[in-house]
């Protein structure tokens, strides 16, 4: 089964590139129907709430295990990528030609991403890993504004550099494990249960190398520099996946291997991390409000909401970590639905650039409406999904450090004040001249990727304990390590 | 009062309806696509019906002593165990009453007066959106569930105040009151925030009782922190700047959010968590002094204006900043009394102000005014009764028992003399300026085109109720020292919201002498300046200290806004400007391209040069292994 | 036979067929260089193998004579085709493959 859910979608990929070779809407509805498919049986496993494990050897004389474990949390995660990527194509239907690259490309990093949620062995993490970067570079590239080639190459270069740190790091681990232990492995399952001792210079740089390499991916304040211009120059429907889906395996990455494999080194750093992720978070919001166009701010909303993921993962706190958990979901919820509508807008010949919308309102109602939601669960409004992630998180991080909990709570008013400029700029206010009269309002293939969406922010909103208990059982065997006594003096006032 | 009228022991099973109906009509309204515009007015108008009746049942059944009901489990894990829960004591039903009764005359006020405007089922989604997150807040029993009616409440004022959506300031307006209000947003979270890590609960009850062990600094800073939220919320200096602007809205929007609804949430926030203010009087005294200068000032610039909705609005600002003085004192119940009539007066007025500035087509600016009351002699009484209530006319307006209480009990505050001569001159300008509108929009000549406007049972009934209340609301409380008339709120609310007593004897009596003459004098005043504002056509009004309200709004924009957004900008410039994508991408990227040319150039695509370079290589190779050897 | 001797006038040999190929820059007189170079190794060996009276100088010597000549063989062509596609003839104007870089390190 576990096998079935990762390779499907990268089988599916290769027969659709194989027999449509020039057939590009029957590509594009066989790349649906396979995702709507693995969506629904993701979906399915997530609801029987059962841990999925298989275990096998690879690569004995390196340690190197054909290791899967699929739980709760990596469960969510890959029904949200899978949610997400149905999204993507019912928004780029029209605009993205060439499905047949296209559906073929998308389907193999969303494999990537199911087996990267599942991998419980760092090599074969690192496989999945990159077998989901390498397409995104091409649909980066290929798709998306007419000059988005040189992000697209700033990408690449930028991830390739950090999951090569990455690498390096998890083959010191392997040594400084072995040289601890007596055992060589890359298992994850043997490597947890006797984590990393002392705070080496070793483990620094191991601890190091994790956090370049999965905080590029994050993108975690400073390593933020490549992804405003990617997010704004990409096709929407690509950056919906790289936003909303991929950003998460960032943090889950550095969720599994930082603090369960070295603790020490990890609860040491855990203040500066939280520093990072609180200040990170009032950076991209701050820049969010400077922005003139609509992709342009989204794009920092994203990194600023992913940073606060950022001051939950080191605050390391039962309430920190399940917030985490739900912004994760939330965030790629909401994103995908603010770079849904500049999708639409682009469908309509709009950048979202200011200077060309205003007024869209009266002539689009009910994308308005949409676009209204999108805004307000992304400024966190109670009953939608990202106010029970930020709540958590938020009461977490100051249970942790009054300090960088409440600086991060700042980003509750710069999220208003970025939110309601963008709707007002791009919707309200008096007619720009320059729109055409014609705009259609939402048509039912959009209705349907926007409810979709709506939906899920409103039942996880309303209802997270839902998620809560699905999440609750990886989030416990985490919260397992137990840090209090490891994050001393410091954290013991608060 | 006391004894159930009627039973109904299933009643605390309902009590989810009171927030609920109007959130589920607003749900209703939304998703219901293609039906007549009319029928959305009628389901809105139904939704808040639905949950005034709740109200009423809890009020007949006499259940008010803390039915509690949960209704599902929101987050659980470990300690934070929130629940959607709803409570209901004495307090509680009083602010419910009045939000959803008042709400519902507004909602029914506004039938008439939306129809055939723009947006109306937008109008109705938002109108009941605001009044469920009010009732929302008002009945949870939990800090997280209150946070989430206010903040509710904060996104319909958003809507509402940028309903013309199509013109720029009105939009900029709606933002304004969603940012200034949201910095108290901020605030009040991370006040609950710090609750929940000192308690390790967010359930109202359970904190009020751990509330006395805990360290005092801690209830200090989560003190000080619901008093920033309320201060933005509830528009008190100097974050009050949002409201004036916000009279972008229709008029029954303003009603709603200064009745009922978003304005008062402040007010309700502090003396729901009295039992935290109680202990660090220090910070309780902070909250009168502003109240009371908030009173003030808003009455200074009140008189300044000559908007006839901006003037309401300087008005409340003064109302509520009276209210907050009355809590930082520590008269809760004389703070909610007067919370009570203040909403009767203030729908009334600015339902009001709404048929005024129709009636004269659009136009705002009471010097265009005059002469309406020969015109419409229904809306010109109602407004007079809410004018008098306004200005606390004595003895027979309700808000002459309730304000002048409030006056008296800052007496008692330490440096209460000053807090209550800023009452003092609050009320006496209020005087002034309440009749000063009252007088230039109704009587003497029409200095412009009056247009005709027939009012429907839809807008009398709402306005003959509110002007009632204005007038006898009071009638319930008499002040205490008046061994007559019946006491019936104060005493009633004792056992969940107290008061503080009233200066007595000789002191009590010249207070009351002295509020009973400030508002006299206050009307007194207002007759010979209005004639002669007409008579010259200038007035108070073009001063422009008083009409731009002290400047505190331009120089927000210079040292706050400003500031802010230049930070913002050189923050961007510097880090991803500069060292990110200057320093490190660019140099990075120059780093490779000057290396690529150094490699490049010892590649000469000459043949002799390469077997030159070989042969020295040999050479030194050699060298090296014969020196070795 | 003195076999300094002969060494010295193999030695001299390769660094003539050195020099050529160092100073010159037509490519026959280039692979004339190597030819002499070559030339001078074959020598060498010849002259090993007598000194130690092994079999093993001649068969080498043999087996470069060879190499030489199939590489000659080669090289002449590819020499003619240069000529005949490229129209060069001298080592300096076969740069084709040079990588050239614009400042914004684009591609010439």
């Amino acid at each position: 089964m576990l096998n079935l859910v990762i390779y499907f979608p990268l089988l599916a990929a290769a027969a659709i590139w194989l027999g449509c070779r020039e057939r590009g809407t029957l590509a594009r509805s066989l790349t649906l129907a396979v995702i709507c498919l693995e969506t629904l049986i993701l979906f399915g496993l997530a609801m029987g709430g059962n841990t999925l494990s298989l275990d096998a050897e690879w690569i004995a004389d390196y340690g190197i295990h054909y290791h899967l474990q699929l739980d709760g949390l990596g469960l969510a995660l890959s029904v949200l990528s899978g949610g997400l990527a149905v999204v993507a194509m019912l928004v780029g239907w029209e605009r993205i030609d060439r499905w047949q690259a296209f559906g073929p490309l998308l389907l193999a990093t969303l494999s990537g991403m199911v087996g990267l949620f599942a991998a419980y062995d760092l090599i074969l993490f690192y496989v999945f890993w990159e077998l989901m970067l390498i397409p995104m570079y091409f649909m980066l590239a290929m798709w998306g504004d007419p000059d988005s080639r040189r992000s697209a190459t700033q990408f690449m270069l930028v991830t390739v550099t950090a999951s090569l740190l990455m690498l390096v790091a998890i083959i010191l681990l392997f040594i400084a494990h072995g040289v601890q232990t007596g055992i060589y492995t890359f298992d994850y399952g043997i490597l947890k249960q006797t984590p990393l001792i002392g705070n080496t210079l070793l483990s620094k740089l191991i601890l190091a190398g994790l956090l370049l390499g999965f905080g590029v991916k994050v993108p975690v304040f400073p390593l933020h520099f490549w992804a405003p211009l990617a997010y704004r120059k990409g096709d929407p429907s690509v950056i919906i996946m790289l936003s909303g889906a991929m950003a998460n395996a960032g943090v889950y990455g550095l969720l599994r291997f930082t603090m369960p494999l070295m603790p020490e080194v990890t609860a040491a750093f855990a203040p500066w991390g939280m520093a990072i992720g609180a200040i990170g978070t009032l950076y991209g919001a701050a820049q969010a409000i400077r922005q003139e166009d609509l992709r342009g701010v989204i794009a920092w909303s994203s990194i600023s909401h992913m940073n606060i993921a950022i001051l939950a993962l080191f605050a390391w706190q039962a309430q920190a970590l399940h917030g985490m958990a739900l912004q994760l979901l939330a965030h790629g919820l909401s994103v995908a639905g603010l770079f849904a509508i500049a999708a639409l807008l682009l469908d309509r010949k709009r950048d979202g650039v200011y200077a060309n919308v205003g007024g869209l309102y009266a002539q689009m109602p009910k994308l308005g409406m949409c676009f209204l939601f999108f805004v307000v669960a992304t400024v966190g409004m109670p009953g939608l999904a990202n106010f029970a992630g930020e709540a958590l998180i938020l009461a977490g991080a100051i249970s942790r450090s009054i300090l960088w909990g409440s600086v991060g709570a700042v980003t509750i008013l710069l999220s208003v004040i970025y939110g309601v400029k963008v709707y007002g700029k791009v919707m309200l206010g008096p007619v720009n001249p320059r729109v055409p009269t014609e705009l259609w309002d939402l048509n039912s293939r959009e209705k349907a990727a926007l409810t979709v969406l709506i939906i899920a922010i409103l039942v996880i909103g309303l209802m997270p304990q839902l998620m809560i208990e699905t999440v609750h059982l990886p989030t416990a065997e985490l919260l397992a390590v137990n840090i209090d006594s490891l994050f001393g003096g410091v954290h013991a006032i608060d | 009062m006391t004894d159930a009228l009627v039973t109904l022991p299933m009643m605390h099973h309902l009590l989810w309806l009171i927030p609920c109906a109007p959130l589920l009509g607003a749900l209703l309204i939304i998703a219901l696509d293609g039906l007549p515009t009319r029928a959305y007015g009628v389901i809105a108008n139904l939704a808040v019906l639905v949950s005034a009746l709740c109200v009423a049942l809890l009020w007949l059944s006499g259940s008010w002593d803390m039915p509690v009901q949960t209704a599902y489990e929101w987050m659980h894990i470990d300690n934070w165990l929130l629940d959607v829960g709803f409570r209901v004591d004495r307090f509680t039903l009083v602010m419910a009453s009045v939000s959803a009764w008042v709400g519902l005359l507004i909602h029914l006020f506004s039938t008439q007066y939306m129809r055939h405007d723009f947006g109306e089922r937008r109008y109705f989604a938002y109108l009941n959106l605001f009044v469920g997150g009010m009732l929302l807040f008002i009945t949870a029993d939990n800090l997280i569930l209150l946070y989430a009616g206010w903040e509710i409440m904060g996104l319909c004022s958003y809507a509402l105040v940028s309903h013309y959506y199509t013109k720029d300031e009105n939009v900029y307006a709606g933002r304004k009151a969603f940012v200034t209000t949201r910095i108290g947003d901020t605030a009040l979270a991370i006040g609950i925030f710090l609750c929940f890590m000192q308690f390790q609960s967010l359930n109202l009850e359970s904190i009020f009782q751990a509330a006395p062990q805990a360290p005092t600094g801690m209830i200090a800073a989560i003190c000080i922190l619901f008093m920033l939220g309320a201060f933005a919320k509830s528009a008190q200096f100097p974050l009050h700047v949002w409201l004036p602007d916000a009279m972008a809205g229709p008029s029954t929007v303003s009603a709603l959010i200064h009745a009922a609804t978003m304005i008062t949430a402040g007010v309700y926030l502090i003396a729901r968590t009295h039992v935290l203010f109680d202990l660090v009087p220090d910070v309780r005294w902070w909250v009168a002094l502003v109240g009371a200068f908030t009173a003030l000032y808003a009455s200074v610039s009140a008189i300044g204006q000559n908007d006839i909705k901006r003037i309401l609005a300087y008005s409340t600002i003064s109302q509520i900043g009276y209210m907050f003085a009355a809590l930082g004192v520590g008269g809760y119940s004389l703070a909610l009394f007067h919370l009570a009539v203040h909403a009767c007066f203030k729908a009334l007025m600015f339902m009001s102000s709404g048929v005024i500035i129709e009636i004269y087509h659009h136009d705002h600016d009471i010097r265009n005014m005059g002469g309406l009351h020969k015109q419409q002699k229904f809306l010109s009484f109602a407004y007079l009764a809410g004018s008098l209530a306004l200005a606390a006319l004595p003895l027979v307006t309700a808000s002459f028992y309730s304000k002048d209480a409030i006056i008296a009990a800052t007496y008692t505050a330490d440096h209460g003399a000053f807090l209550a001569g800023l009452g003092l001159l609050g009320a006496l300008l209020t005087g002034v300026y309440s009749m000063r509108m009252y007088f230039m929009v109704f009587t003497g000549k029409a200095r412009s085109e009056i247009h005709d406007y027939k009012m429907t049972w839809a807008m009398k009934l709402p306005l003959g109720i509110l002007a009632l209340g204005s007038l006898c609301l009071g009638f319930i409380q008499l002040p205490d020292s008046w061994s007559f008339g019946p006491h019936l709120l104060l005493p009633w609310l004792e056992p969940v919201l107290t008061s503080v007593a009233l200066p007595e004897g000789h002191a009590g009596e010249m207070l009351e002498l002295l509020g009973a003459a400030a508002a006299v004098i206050g009307i007194l005043i207002a007759w010979p300046l209005t004639k002669a504002e007409v008579r010259s056509g200038r007035g108070v009004g073009n001063i422009g200290f008083l009409n731009k309200a002290l400047y505190i709004d331009d120089l927000a924009k210079v040292l706050v806004i400003r500031p802010f957004l230049a930070l913002c900008a050189v923050l961007g410039s510097v880090i991803d400007g500069l060292l990110l994508n200057g320093v490190l991408v660019a140099g990075v990227r120059r780093l490779m391209l000057n290396a690529a040319e150094v490699v490049s150039r010892g590649q000469g695509a000459l043949v002799s040069r390469y077997v030159l370079l070989m042969v020295l290589g040999l050479m030194l190779i050699i060298g090296y292994l014969t020196v070795q050897l | 036979m003195n076999l300094l001797a002969v060494l010295f006038v193999s030695f001299l040999l390769f660094a003539i067929g050195l020099a050529v190929i160092l100073v010159r820059r037509q490519l026959l007189f280039v692979l004339m260089g190597i030819e002499v170079m070559t030339n001078g190794a074959v020598l060498a060996a010849v002259a090993a193998g007598q000194y130690w009276h092994s079999a093993d100088g001649q068969v080498l010597s043999l087996f470069m004579m060879l190499v030489a000549g199939s590489e000659l063989a080669i090289t002449l062509l590819l020499a003619m085709l240069s000529y005949r596609y490229l129209k060069v003839s001298r080592i300096d104007q076969m740069n084709q493959l040079q990588d050239k870089l614009d400042k914004e390190g684009q591609l010439l």
